[in-house]
């Protein structure tokens, strides 16, 4: 995919010294760093998501439809359309 | 990166009134995506808080007291607060609108889909993302135009 981004002078110069060093082409220099930085947040995003889920799960209890009511999410269009009729 | 549809959020919000296997993969699924992974568009947002606080009160009206239809309201404002808040956000470009309009007309002639699932196809398409979506009918047009999309 070919997306276009600015970035600091410095900051390309360096990506392009690290590609001559490493013998590696600048977009897999891009590719190794990205993934490291994505490793390094994975122990904080994984807390991140426990807590996440656990608020949501709160959340959802609080909500009360009337008794016997269900849910069809496949298509909501169709409730959407039922809306207009009302 | 997975973006998300209006259903899976609807499903998570109302999972107590869903309980079918499908909906109980896609869930399981949906909850274990990282947050920096879940990318969540402002056209998503808007449908969804549009069914929560307008389509569910309407669809239930006799039956909801005021105090429940506030509780809705309040629950939707807050899980839109965490995901604005923690989730990866996107809007589309003016290309990707264009893109989403030839979507919406080229499938208007023979499967129509409303112009937020073209947004959403089109989001997709020019991001490299993986749709996860409940609606079959779209993961269908989904891969009509080669885009990723998670089935269970």
């Amino acid at each position: 995919m070919y997306k276009t981004i600015s970035i600091h002078n410095n900051t390309y110069q360096n990506l392009q010294a690290i590609a001559l060093k490493t013998e590696k082409p600048k977009s897999q220099i891009v590719d190794e760093l990205v993934r490291g930085y994505i490793d390094s947040m994975k122990g904080r995003e994984e807390k991140e998501l426990q807590k996440f889920n656990d608020s949501v799960s709160r959340l959802v209890e609080r909500v009360k439809l009337p008794k016997g009511a269900k849910i069809n999410t496949e298509d909501l269009d169709k409730d959407f359309a039922a809306l207009k009729d009302r | 990166m997975f973006i998300i549809d209006s259903n899976i959020l609807v499903s998570e919000i109302l999972t107590k009134y869903e309980k079918d296997e499908l909906t109980l993969k896609y869930q399981a699924f949906y909850k274990q995506i990282p947050l920096i992974k879940r990318v969540i568009s402002d056209f998503i947002l808007n449908e969804f808080e549009l069914y929560m606080v307008q389509v569910v009160p309407s669809r239930y009206q006799d039956q909801m007291s005021k105090q429940e239809r506030k509780v809705i309201r309040e629950v939707t404002s807050t899980y839109m607060e965490y995901m604005i808040g923690k989730c990866t956000l996107i809007s589309p470009s003016i290309s990707t609108i264009k893109t989403a309009f030839d979507f919406y007309k080229r499938f208007g002639h023979t499967h129509y889909i409303s112009f937020t699932d073209s947004l959403l196809l089109a989001t997709a398409k020019d991001n490299g993302y993986t749709i996860l979506t409940k609606d079959r009918r779209l993961n269908l047009r989904a891969k009509d135009l080669r885009i990723d999309c998670y089935e269970p």
